[in-house]
């Protein structure tokens, strides 16, 4: 969004007078709760100092001194007003802050502007930031609309201007130069590249320096969807492999990741990279000639070749911005899933599932004392999978049927959750059915699951409404059975 | 300098595998201390005020329970910063100690600097059971004030409303300095959450992108300093005291003459060497022994005639080309622009160095993971990593030595010296009480009882006289410090660093030579800088 300019010393203290002329096409803040609240008298003699105070919200605009005069003299909101600070009663002269809000928190660009009362009440955040950059933020649905005031006197003096008010000291700012309302609807134009991590080892490259590396190819490719469309096109993009080769030690054990603008991360092994048998793995930029946009690009990994080879949608990520290669060994697992229907899971489907619905836990290790960051999807999710013979996740066209069957979770069945050493766990369904706050996890504090919890484990938010009963830690989970009794 | 194991003298191996006779020794010492004090009768309980009102008194026992060593007055005492017996207050009005005589302390008419006293001040407790007051004074007019026998404290102010923090770490130490941080929420009684967040820079970015709500306190590095400023992310440092930290550490941390985040600590570059396979030369390393790279080349021409891979690092990162630069005569690191030239003879000198040990068979050239791998199963007897590593190394009992980096031909090749700070959001809902925990932390006793544990030192140089006592790498360390280059917190060396990791291993492995290669990187940085 343009910055929109305003000659604050002509057109602003004219618009300022129209908005408060313009009473009728204001939405008035409730009355404050100040003690003196009268008219302005003229202001004391003496002249203000020079200030400009930036506002930013859905739009963004300036307010300086000299319109605030303008205002004073003309408008009926500047006030006379008095908080208690140390112990001593302190009168100021100010404008009610919602003004200012007012300016900002709707896309009306010219006067009267309407104070959105009802989003000040709903809550946004709003983050003050003073002259050598000292900054609070503080949620409007804290603060009612009219206990806050920017104020240019203090006991009959001019002042910078300063947050006043019948609100906590720390947001009291004093020589306030900007005010920022989290209502911002703007976009940043993104400059497309791909970093590439290589061991903590960080670089960036644009899709004008891929073109130029020698992996750059075009060959025709297809992915299909869950939904069952089929996407072909000639791709152009950079031979996967060969790229990565180019910085490591490319084998068939490694692990590369790559991670999505919007989280969603999918692991290859070197070894899927590197098989050109079906096709070659690229990350591919253009379609057809052109930069492919944001969706189903900018950078999308699908494969291509002679064979115009065709793989399955979740396979083929978009929107990657990062490539990351650690010195994690890939190994591939899966989750078998019975009961009214069976389905074996692998990895790339769980990553896949984890991505799309990714939940984080703060689980309390009792042995340890520790509080631990679990990070996976929630069960019920994947109950979907063999709660009904027929409907499964994404893998029906109808998508007005959904694939949970909640109404025969609350009837109740057992959840078996079965370890590779055996060790199993029953849960009630119904204290599964939408309980977001259980888990199987796939990560721990960030990182892979370590060797004695791999490749999944079931975990609980350590503040959970509903405990399941029966409920342990799991470890290496590779089954998940639904028994109808 | 390199120096035996303790208790042994004359130039001999510089080993330095940690044995831990000093640390026992200073816990002997505490202990022994504590358990004499406990036998004393103690004479009574701090008696406490707050605005009028009288609170619990405070046990000597209590002091003794939270107490640590810290450096006073060129001293090392046990003692208790005042700050740490009250929850934080937003401004301080009055301060009264009551002994051995009265002491005021005037605190100033700002609200941010009135609370200062609180963290400049501390008790001692005593053998005889009392406790004694000390102010650290400012400067002359402000000189620093003991008084013996404290009987009472009345304090009046107001208190922080806010009572919530959270913190992102990352890094090492993680849960050493979780632990630290919770001491710090249960002293104050304030609810505090602490996340370990890998690459938090993105994942910072990703959250004020999305409209989320940022963590109050990140712990950042350098190079992250630029992409979080230019997105708004953090607030500069004003309203803190920043004197008592080393220059180097400021210097790491600003950008456009404004410091980003208050520094905790740094790890330096060195060379690890496996104590199993070599040592090094008898004159000992640091500047002044002739550890130099002739030394270096013939020790590792040495192990490599008995079959034994001698050194090893990724030479293809710009993060390890900057000391060679330096050491070949680059006179200055970031040009105005805030980039690094490298068309220039030192860098030039510098590469053509590193290709011809890689030519010659005695540098291999690894990534971080696969070069660390072979040196702890000792498959290389040499590698250039930092302190970071040392207690991985220490965990996986690797035995290992470390030495300062060798001399160049034209200085010494200067580490870089990877400076870790504390940044507070720009969009913090406590950014004063965010700074009252910054305060905390910046206690030296607090930073050395973290970086005690991971082998790092702190940025306090007051703090750095406990680790000297304490830190059996203490001096490799501190050579580290002062012969080496913060990691520069500019945009212009994060483009120096990527188009050098794309171009040096063309020139090293030959595909291109090095004065063209050199050329060609300085116009793709240039181009870069002048968008």
């Amino acid at each position: 969004m343009k910055r929109s300019k305003i000659w604050t010393g002509m057109v602003l203290p004219a618009v300022i007078i129209a908005m408060l002329m313009g009473c009728a096409g204001v939405q008035t803040a409730p009355p404050p709760d100040a003690e003196a609240v009268v008219p302005a008298d003229s202001p004391e003699t003496g002249s203000s100092p020079d200030w400009t105070i930036e506002l930013k919200g859905m739009r963004e605009d300036t307010v300086s001194a000299e319109g605030f005069e303008e205002a004073k003299v003309h408008g009926s909101h500047y006030q006379k007003v008095a908080f208690e600070r140390k112990g001593e009663m302190i009168e100021y002269r100010a404008m009610p802050f919602w003004y200012m809000a007012a300016m900002v928190d709707g896309k009306d660009t010219e006067h009267p502007w309407l104070f959105d009362a009802e989003a000040w009440e709903e809550g946004y955040d709003v983050t003050l930031t003073a002259a050598d950059g000292y900054a609070v933020t503080f949620s409007t649905a804290d603060i009612p609309a009219g206990a806050m005031y920017v104020a240019d006197e203090k006991s009959g003096e001019f002042t910078l201007p300063r947050i006043v008010g019948d609100i906590p000291g720390n947001l009291q700012i004093k020589d306030l130069v900007s005010i920022e309302l989290s209502l911002s609807a703007e976009d940043a134009e993104e400059e497309v590249s791909l970093e590439l991590d290589v061991n903590g080892e960080m670089t960036s490259f644009s899709r004008e320096e891929l073109e130029a590396t020698p992996y750059y190819i075009e060959e025709i490719g297809s992915y299909t969807t869950s939904a069952g469309t089929t996407h072909t096109h000639r791709y152009g993009g950079i031979r996967f492999a060969d790229f990565l080769r180019g910085y490591v030690d490319l084998q068939p054990d490694t692990t590369v990741k790559v991670v999505a603008m919007d989280g969603y991360s999918m692991s290859y092994s070197g070894g899927d990279l590197m098989d050109e048998s079906k096709g070659t793995w690229i990350l591919a930029f253009k379609s057809d000639g052109e930069y492919l946009p944001l969706d189903p690009g900018y950078i999308r990994s699908v494969k291509v070749g002679p064979s115009k080879p065709n793989i399955d949608g979740h396979s083929s990520a978009r929107m990657i911005s990062r490539v990351e290669v650690s010195g994690e060994v890939y190994r591939e697992y899966d989750l078998l899933i019975t009961g009214r229907m069976d389905n074996r899971l692998d990895r790339q489907t769980i990553q896949s599932g984890v991505s799309c619905h990714t939940r984080t836990v703060e689980y309390f290790n009792r042995k340890s004392g520790e509080t631990e960051t679990y990070t996976g999807i929630p069960l019920w999710l994947l109950l979907a999978y063999g709660d009904d013979p027929q409907h499964a996740p994404h893998r029906q066209t109808d998508k007005s049927i959904l694939s949970y069957k909640e109404e025969t979770a609350l009837q109740g069945y057992r959840v078996e959750v079965v370890a590779s050493d055996g060790f199993s766990i029953n849960l009630d369904s119904k204290q599964l059915n939408r309980n977001d706050d259980v888990i199987i996890a796939t990560r721990k504090n960030g990182e892979t699951l370590p060797d004695r919890e791999w490749p999944l484990v079931i975990v609980w938010d350590q503040n959970a409404e509903v405990v399941p009963e029966g409920i342990k830690a799991v470890r290496g989970i590779t089954e998940i059975r639904l028994l109808f009794d | 300098m390199a120096s035996g194991p303790p208790g042994q003298s004359g130039n001999i191996l510089p080993s330095r595998v940690w044995k831990g006779s000093l640390m026992n020794k200073s816990a002997s010492a505490a202990a022994a201390f504590f358990l004499l004090l406990l036998l004393i009768p103690r004479l009574q309980a701090l008696e406490i005020s707050v605005n009028g009102a009288a609170r619990p008194a405070v046990p000597f026992s209590r002091v003794l329970e939270i107490a640590r060593p810290r450096p006073v007055s060129g001293e090392i005492r046990q003692s208790v910063v005042l700050e740490e017996l009250f929850p934080p207050f937003a401004q301080l009005e009055r301060l009264m100690i009551r002994g051995s005589g009265d002491f005021s302390v005037l605190p100033s008419e700002s609200d941010e600097e009135s609370i200062f006293p609180l963290y400049r001040s501390c008790l001692f407790p005593e053998k005889d059971g009392s406790l004694t007051f000390y102010l650290e004074g400012t400067n002359s007019s402000e000189p620093s004030k003991t008084l013996r026998n404290v009987r009472s404290i009345e304090i009046e102010g107001e208190f922080l409303s806010s009572g919530e923090l959270e913190v992102w770490l990352a890094w090492e130490g993680v849960s050493e300095l979780k632990e630290e941080i919770r001491r710090w929420g249960r002293l104050h009684d304030i609810e505090i959450t602490v996340n370990e967040v890998p690459k938090s820079d993105s994942k910072l970015l990703s959250v004020l992108r999305g409209g989320g709500q940022p963590p109050d306190v990140v712990l950042i590095q350098s190079d992250y300093i630029p992409a979080l400023t230019a997105a708004g992310a953090l607030q500069p440092m004003v309203r803190f005291p920043l004197e008592q930290f080393a220059a180097k550490s400021l210097d790491a941390l600003s950008l456009d003459g404004r410091i980003w985040a208050v520094p905790f600590y740094f790890d330096a570059q060195m060379l690890f060497y496996r104590t199993d396979l070599m040592t090094l030369p008898a004159g000992g390393t640091g500047s002044a022994s002739g550890w130099d790279l002739r030394a270096f080349e013939e020790t590792a021409r040495n192990l490599k005639k008995r079959g034994i891979s001698p050194a090893s690092w990724n030479a293809y990162s710009a993060y390890w080309l900057v000391p060679f630069q330096i050491g070949f005569g680059k006179e200055k690191l970031l040009e105005e622009n805030g980039t690094v030239r490298v068309d220039d003879r030192a860098s030039y000198e510098a590469v053509t160095y590193l290709k011809q040990l890689s030519d010659e068979g005695l540098l291999d050239l690894r990534e971080r993971d696969s070069m660390f791998s072979r040196f702890i199963s000792g498959e290389v007897a040499m590698i250039l990593s930092a302190s970071f590593s040392i207690p991985e190394l220490q965990r996986l009992e690797v035995p290992f030595g470390t030495a300062p980096f060798p001399e160049g031909p034209e200085g010494p090749l200067a580490p870089l010296l990877d400076f870790k700070g504390f940044a507070v959001s720009r969009k913090t809902k406590h950014p004063l009480l965010a700074r009252r925990f910054l305060l905390s932390m910046s206690d030296p006793g607090v930073q050395h009882s973290f970086t005690s544990r991971v082998f790092k030192l702190p940025v306090s140089e007051s703090a750095w006289a406990m680790a000297e006592q304490l830190n059996p790498y203490y001096q490799d360390l501190r050579e580290a410090y002062d012969t080496g280059v913060p990691v520069p917190s500019t945009r212009g060396y994060k483009v120096y660093k990527n188009t050098m990791w794309k171009m040096l291993r063309f020139l090293l492995t030959g595909k291109m030579p090095v004065e063209e290669g050199l050329e060609k990187a300085q116009s793709l940085i240039d181009t870069q800088m002048a968008r």
